[in-house]
C-alpha cells in the first residue's frame, strides 16, 4: 500500500514544476489532482506557487511599462555610430 | 488605418526599445546592438512588402525576433542553451532538495524556502517590485532570455521553445529554476 501510494506521489521538485504548469493552463486532469493531493500537506509548496504568482505580476507590470521606459538604452554616441553606418551605406534609416 | 513608414525616424524613434528587447533575450551588449542595427537594415531592403496593417514599430519588433530567433536556432548557440540546463539540473536540484529521499525530494532547508509572504517583515508591492527588479539582474544570463520570453511578449510555451529553440521540458525546468531563483532571492535580500 505504502509503495502505491509513493507511486502516485508527487514529491516537492515534480509538484513545483507541475504547479507553474498547471497556472499557465499546461496540465492534465491526473497531474492537477495528483498536485491537489501534495499541495494539501505541503505548505511550503502552496507558498512557492503563492509567490510564482505574484513575481508574474510584477514581470508583467515590468514588461508592459518597458514600452514607454526601456530599460537599456543605447548611447547617444551609439546611435551617432549607427547613423553613420548607414551614412555610408547610402542607406536610409538616416537621413 | 493605414499605417506607412518612416525610415529616416527610425534610429530615434525605436533603438532603445529594440535594443531592451535584444538585451532582456540575449544579454549581451555588443550584440544585442548589432542585432538592432541588422534589423534596421533587413526592414529598409523588406520596406516594400510593409502592408501598413500593423505599426512600424510592431513591424520592426517583429524583425528583431526573427533576428533573435535565427541566433538561438544556430547549432552552436542551441547546443549551448540546453546543454547548460541539462548539465545544471543536478546541482541545482542538490542546492535546493533533499536527494537522499528520492520519493519526496524534501526540501534541504525548509527555512530556506519560507515565503517572503510568510516572512515577518510586511514589504509593501513597491518594495517587492524593487527587490525583485534588483534579483532578476542576479539571475544567471543563460535563464534570463528565455525567461523574460513569456512577459515581454505573452507567447505561449511552443512560440518560446521554437524561438529559443528548446525542448519544452527544459523550457519548464528553466522556469522553474528561474522562480526559485528569484523566490530565494528575494526572501534573503528583503523578505
Amino acid at each position: 500500500m505504502g509503495s502505491k501510494l509513493k507511486a502516485i506521489k508527487y514529491n516537492c521538485l515534480q509538484a513545483q514544476r507541475k504547479g507553474l504548469q498547471q497556472q499557465y493552463g499546461f496540465l492534465g486532469l491526473i497531474s492537477r489532482l495528483k498536485l491537489k493531493y501534495h499541495l494539501m500537506y505541503c505548505k511550503v509548496c502552496r507558498n512557492f506557487l503563492k509567490d510564482s504568482l505574484e513575481i508574474d505580476q510584477v514581470m508583467f507590470d515590468n514588461a508592459e511599462s518597458m514600452h514607454q521606459y526601456p530599460k537599456y538604452t543605447l548611447s547617444e554616441e551609439e546611435k551617432k555610430i549607427m547613423k553613420n553606418f548607414f551614412d555610408d551605406s547610402k542607406l536610409p534609416p538616416n537621413v | 488605418m493605414k499605417h506607412t513608414l518612416e525610415p529616416s525616424g527610425w534610429i530615434e524613434k525605436y533603438s532603445d526599445y529594440l535594443f531592451s528587447i535584444a538585451m532582456y533575450k540575449i544579454n549581451d551588449h555588443d550584440l544585442a546592438k548589432d542585432l538592432v542595427q541588422d534589423t534596421y537594415l533587413a526592414a529598409y531592403k523588406a520596406r516594400e512588402r510593409f502592408r501598413g496593417d500593423a505599426s512600424e514599430k510592431t513591424w520592426l519588433t517583429t524583425i528583431l525576433k526573427n533576428k533573435i530567433t535565427d541566433h538561438y536556432r544556430s547549432a552552436k548557440n542551441t547546443e549551448s542553451l540546453n546543454y547548460y540546463v541539462e548539465s545544471t539540473d543536478s546541482a541545482f536540484i542538490n542546492s535546493y532538495y533533499d536527494t537522499h529521499d528520492a520519493d519526496t525530494y524534501g526540501h534541504n532547508n525548509r527555512n530556506a524556502w519560507v515565503s517572503y509572504h510568510a516572512s515577518d517583515t510586511t514589504l509593501s508591492r513597491n518594495e517587492i517590485n524593487r527587490i525583485i527588479q534588483y534579483c532578476l539582474d542576479k539571475l544567471p544570463t543563460k535563464l534570463k532570455g528565455v525567461f523574460w520570453a513569456k512577459y515581454l511578449e505573452e507567447k505561449n510555451t511552443p512560440s518560446i521553445c521554437k524561438e529559443f529553440n528548446i525542448t519544452a521540458s527544459n523550457y519548464w525546468v528553466i522556469l522553474h529554476r528561474s522562480k526559485v531563483l528569484l523566490q530565494n532571492c528575494v526572501r534573503k535580500s528583503g523578505g
